[in-house]
């Protein structure tokens, strides 16, 4: 916990630096513009505004990429400033947020109003806001209305009944907002095109795309209840990208992805190491042989473990207070772990979010948030401990329970404050190393009467793109890669069926939405060894050969 | 009235004479592309079905913007661009994977991508090649599928001219010095013209903007082609809008197409040009709505030019001749009358500027490596011929180049710098003392001038109505003494047919539409030239407005007022 008190104190004590930010004009606009409208905005017939919120990201970004030793054109430096506006009216006993009108997807509701590449001026960003505010205090007058009319339509027991909004003290953060740092370009190019240029190497791969991005998101943001925060997350994005025909005439496509604090002659020997590794698991990928059915355990590797724990935990404990819908859509992201106490993982395993934490290791945080969206200190949880739930991401909205929020409410390009995590640790009482695992599969494995086991090393992603590597791991330790499989009838109850944990997390940086720069959300995990999983086959057809030979 | 100056006219257009001062020999794109399509194309026609024809296009520029709004950049950026269209042809001339089909939907969508550097021996450009190939022409061969299909159970064509025509062979190399630009000096001009719209509440949105296109572009295909063109674009331009109380969207822009720093406007013009504009705009917002009428009009050069490109232009264009789900408003009229007779419409993608304005219009060879050449569509009043691609239509066998699409979409016949030229003009003076004229005549109450438009549509599909509709910007009442009233939310409507029929006079103060066009092959730079011309009546409707109202509060630059 003493991350959390040091966390807390630097929220606390770390005024509005204004004077130190490179962009001082962004928040003076913002405080002016809300200040105005909450003011003076009014329409004859409609509620006054009760409470507004502005957020602006500014995002900069670098890109030098090659292709089998040749440069792709450059990409050079490009900063964009987007914001977004949030009008709520009513009171917080009834207001004008949390209704989805028909026509909308419910994830959806109560979407900001939105500019994108706003001028960067004190003038550009207040003009931006007002047109934004007036759009959205618009927006939340009819919303206001449907969601009354709605709400005398439907029985709700007075028991249910829970005001819209209970208040939380406000908190602010900021800090200095430094210039996008100057990368030495000659360098970034020059070594793309030698990790690149590695690909040619190999006859099979068709492309072979090495990327390399430094990148950097500033957030300001200023609510009407006197809460604000000013940061900035950096980072370096490395990426590869082969495009391939496997030995058996499949055309695949794989990508790797790393996030580093920064691109110095260490870190690119980093990531050396990983083109090299990336190579030759491209080979094993080439070699793959068709998999067959199969139920039993699965060894997930780091690198898949925090996407399956984002999948099946994380967003299970994201956007847990329901919203009233008219249409017949249900709220596919609705998150299912909305109570505290309840069994949701195998015991042995402690999960947190850190909102506080900037970087693991050489790895940063695109989850830093020591404020929320809704102006409220983010609280370090713990989730999960002995298999139960045990703290729940709390927003001013509140749940069945009635407890205050604890600064998990997130706002994105697409929806309102909801609950969300940000930085999840997955955190085993007892690691195991990684060759225990393997032991641990092969001996499971036995014990069902399997001639093998199965490791997956990157997990599937929602489209075709990202290709799901399996390794069948034999009872003599032969080895060999297998394709043509996916999983099947995962649900949360696989979160039970873990029987080890590994004692090397990796960071998983997720992509959510609408965000861009550094992905606000990651999973540190260590590898999983899941009790069963049921495995089948795709019916797929080899790709037929080029019609003319490779130069 | 007097007759037309033909040879003033030419003073000031300038046609291009196609001169070469490089040689496609020793250029190094030309070079790999050349020897890739050589290589692939014999074992492509092998296939089956055969890829019959392969053509590339490689884009290789620089691309730069600066966007102001609200004394503040929005954006400012200059990037480097490299792009290859794959243009694969599956089956035969007669039948090939290009043809719109009748039962199914149609793709104009083409191979491009973004291509690495040509370094060393090339093998990385080479192989980025062959790999969009393969793609191109698997997808060939999956678009021929589906025609076949449908050709087996689909209506009979009306026009069952082939798919293709081999373009013939051409070898064509030219370059140009890269434009420069001093992007800080436009910036600081674009920062200063941004501060007219402070303290102008009415004024609720402002865009200024710079942007420029420069390098070339190589194409080389199966016939045997193989060129290398220049790629040379600038504009500035400005918008202010306004919001009336009842929703009507008011705007006021301008836009100066230039080819160097010394074509840009000055400082003192342009600052002088905004502020008309917001003049203009604020006149507007007081201005009166029209109403729906039909009167006598003028209307001025480029709404003319407009006017021309919506209502003719595209429906002369070769393929809505031959696709039975076009209207087909001209197919069967070469050789009759369709416009006044005071009227010669040609498209001349050749010319490459005029009265010193740069045409955007203006290419040497159109996308499908066809060279460009002056088509007289109109002489007369009497309609010759049609715009072509390679697509050939009944009576008009061969492309006359105007071939065009965006990178990646597939080439259909378009217009480049259409050029309205009138036998018989008057003083614009003049021209407006006829509508005075014309107005007491048919007892009008009054006449219209249409000074200025942003663009329209025209619909030529036979599920809608064979309708254009222009979207004026600024237009004025003219009573019977003269008096003129600015007004607002009037759009120009009407039928191809009807409409260039009512043009009775025209004068001789000839002028530049620049513009982009969008269309089946996505969006392409074009011109329009044109007098200004007199029409005995034209209808106006009202203009559709937003359901919201202007912002309830004043803007905040006005507030600290």
């Amino acid at each position: 916990m003493k991350a959390w008190k040091l966390g807390l104190f630097l929220l606390v004590a770390m005024p509005l630096c204004g004077a130190t930010s490179l962009q001082p004009d962004y928040m003076r606009a913002m405080q002016d513009e809300i200040k105005r409208s909450m003011a003076k905005l009014r329409r004859p017939g409609v509620e006054k505004p009760y409470f507004m919120a502005y957020k602006l990201e500014q995002i900069t970004q670098e890109e030098a990429a090659a292709s089998f030793g040749a440069l792709y054109p450059a990409q050079a430096r490009d900063s964009q400033l987007n914001a977004y506006v949030w009008v709520d009216i009513g009171s917080a006993q009834k207001d004008s947020m949390g209704f989805a009108h028909a026509a909308y997807y419910p994830p959806y509701a109560y979407r900001p109003r939105g500019a994108k590449n706003m001028p960067k001026s004190y003038n550009g960003v207040r003009q931006a806001l007002w047109q934004l505010t007036d759009a959205a205090y618009t927006f939340a007058a009819e919303t206001y209305q449907q969601k009354q009319a709605y709400e005398r339509a439907k029985q709700t027991p007075q028991k249910d009944k829970l005001p819209d909004v209970l208040a939380a003290k406000q908190a602010t953060y900021t800090e200095e907002i430094k210039p996008f740092a100057a990368y030495d370009w000659p360098y970034l190019q020059n070594w793309v095109k030698v990790q690149s240029a590695l690909g040619k190497e190999l006859p099979f791969v068709e492309q072979f795309l090495v990327q390399v991005s430094p990148v950097q998101k500033d957030t300001y943001y200023v609510n009407s209840r006197g809460g604000f925060y000013q940061k900035s997350v950096r980072g370096v994005q490395v990426q590869w990208q082969a495009q391939m025909r496997s030995k058996a005439g499949f055309k695949r496509k794989y990508n790797r992805r790393v996030w580093l604090a920064d691109f110095t002659p260490q870190e690119a020997a980093l990531a050396a190491e990983t083109t090299q590794r990336f190579l030759t698991d491209l080979q094993a990928y080439y070699a793959s042989v068709k998999g067959e059915n199969y139920v039993g355990p699965v060894l997930l590797t780091p690198g898949a473990a925090g996407p399956f724990m984002q999948e099946e935990l994380v967003k299970n404990f994201q956007n847990l207070k329901g919203l009233l819908f008219e249409g017949d859509e249900p709220d596919t992201t609705l998150g299912k772990f909305s109570v505290e106490g309840q069994r949701i993982l195998a015991p042995g395993i402690t999960v947190w979010d850190e909102p506080y934490v900037r970087a693991r290791g050489t790895t940063p945080l695109g989850g830093f948030m020591p404020v929320d969206d809704e102006g409220v200190a983010a609280q370090p949880l713990k989730l999960v401990e002995k298999g139960r739930t045990v703290q729940l991401p709390r927003t001013t909205r509140p749940l069945a329970d009635k407890k205050r929020s604890n600064g998990h409410a997130c706002a994105t390009a697409l929806s309102m404050p909801r609950e969300c995590l940000t930085n999840v640790r997955v955190e085993p009482e007892n690691p195991l190393t990684w060759d225990t695992l393997v032991s641990r599969l092969l001996a499971r494995c036995q014990e069902l009467g399997l001639p093998y086991g199965y490791i997956l090393h990157a997990w599937p992603g929602p489209d075709t793109d990202n290709q799901p590597v399996w390794e069948r791991v034999y009872m003599d330790g032969r080895r060999e890669f297998v394709h043509g499989l996916k999983i099947d009838g995962l649900t949360t109850r696989s979160l039970r069926d873990i029987i080890a944990a590994g004692d090397e997390p990796a960071v998983s940086h997720l992509d959510q939405p609408g965000e861009t720069g550094l992905p606000a959300q990651n999973v540190s995990a260590p590898a999983l060894l899941l009790e069963e999983m049921e495995l089948v086959t795709l019916d797929n057809k080899p790709d037929q050969k080029p019609f003319v030979k490779k130069p | 009235m007097k007759t037309s100056l033909f040879s003033l006219l030419l003073c000031v257009a300038v046609p291009v004479l196609a001169q070469q001062n490089c040689s496609v020999q020793s250029e190094r794109p030309l070079q790999l592309l050349t020897a890739e399509l050589t290589r692939s194309i014999k074992t492509l026609k092998k296939q089956n079905p055969p890829i019959y024809y392969l053509a590339y296009t490689y884009n290789q520029d620089e691309q730069a913007g600066i966007d102001v709004q609200e004394q503040g950049v929005a954006y400012r950026g200059v990037r480097q661009n490299r792009t290859l269209q794959v243009q694969a042809r599956a089956g035969s001339p007669r039948m090939d994977n290009t043809r719109t089909l009748k039962k199914d939907r149609t793709y104009y969508t083409l191979r491009a991508g973004e291509m690495p550097a040509i370094e060393g021996d090339g093998k990385a450009f080479t192989t980025a090649v062959w790999r969009q190939t393969q793609l191109a022409a698997e997808e060939a061969q999956q678009d021929f599928n589906r025609v076949r299909a449908d050709a087996q159970t689909a209506a009979n064509r009306a026009d069952d001219s082939p798919d293709f025509v081999f373009p013939p062979k051409e070898t064509f190399c030219r370059e140009e010095a890269p434009l420069s630009f001093d992007l800080d000096a436009i910036e600081q001009l674009l920062l200063k013209a941004s501060t007219l719209t402070k303290n102008k509440p009415f004024v609720l949105d402002s865009d200024f903007a710079f942007s420029y296109v420069s390098g070339s572009q190589y194409f080389a295909d199966s016939v045997g082609t193989q060129l290398k063109m220049p790629t040379r674009r600038a504009r500035l331009m400005y918008s202010v809008e306004g919001k009336t109380a009842d929703g009507a969207k008011l705007v006021r822009s301008q836009t100066y197409d230039v080819l160097g720093p010394e074509e840009l406007p000055s400082e003192e013009k342009l600052l002088a040009d905004v502020a008309q504009s917001i003049d203009e705009l604020q006149a507007l917002t007081r201005a009166p709505e029209a109403d729906p009428v039909t009167v006598p009009a003028i209307l001025k050069n480029r709404a003319m030019a407009v006017f021309v490109h919506e209502a003719l232009g595209h429906r002369v264009e070769g393929h809505r001749q031959k696709e039975d789900s076009f209207g087909k408003t001209f197919t069967n009229k070469v050789g009759q009358q369709v416009v006044a007779p005071i009227l010669t419409i040609v498209d001349d993608a050749t010319l490459s500027s005029f009265n010193n304005i740069p045409l955007r219009g203006f290419y040497y060879y159109d996308d499908e490596g066809v060279k460009a050449r002056p088509v007289t569509l109109v002489k007369d009043g009497i309609l010759q011929g049609f715009l072509m691609s390679a697509s050939p239509i009944k009576g008009f066998p061969t492309s006359n180049g105007h071939g065009r699409g965006e990178t990646g979409k597939r080439p259909v016949a378009r217009m480049g710098n259409t050029r309205v030229i009138a036998s018989q003009t008057v003083p614009y003076a003049d021209l407006e003392e006829q509508l005075l004229t014309e107005i007491k005549k048919q007892g009008k109450p009054y006449g219209y001038i249409i000074e200025d438009l942003s663009g329209g549509f025209t619909l030529t599909e036979t599920n809608y109505p064979q309708t254009f509709k222009l979207t004026p910007t600024l237009v004025y009442r003219i009573y019977p003494d003269g008096k003129k009233e600015i007004v607002r939310g009037a759009d120009m409507v009407g039928t191809p047919l009807v409409s260039f029929n009512e043009i009775i006079a025209a004068a001789d103060d000839y002028a530049v539409f620049n513009g982009s066009c969008g269309a089946e092959s996505g969006w392409v730079p074009v011109s329009g030239i044109a007098p200004s011309v007199l029409l005995r009546k034209l209808e106006i409707e009202k203009t559709g407005k937003a359901d919201s109202k202007p912002p309830l509060l004043p803007p905040p630059s006005q507030e600290e007022k």
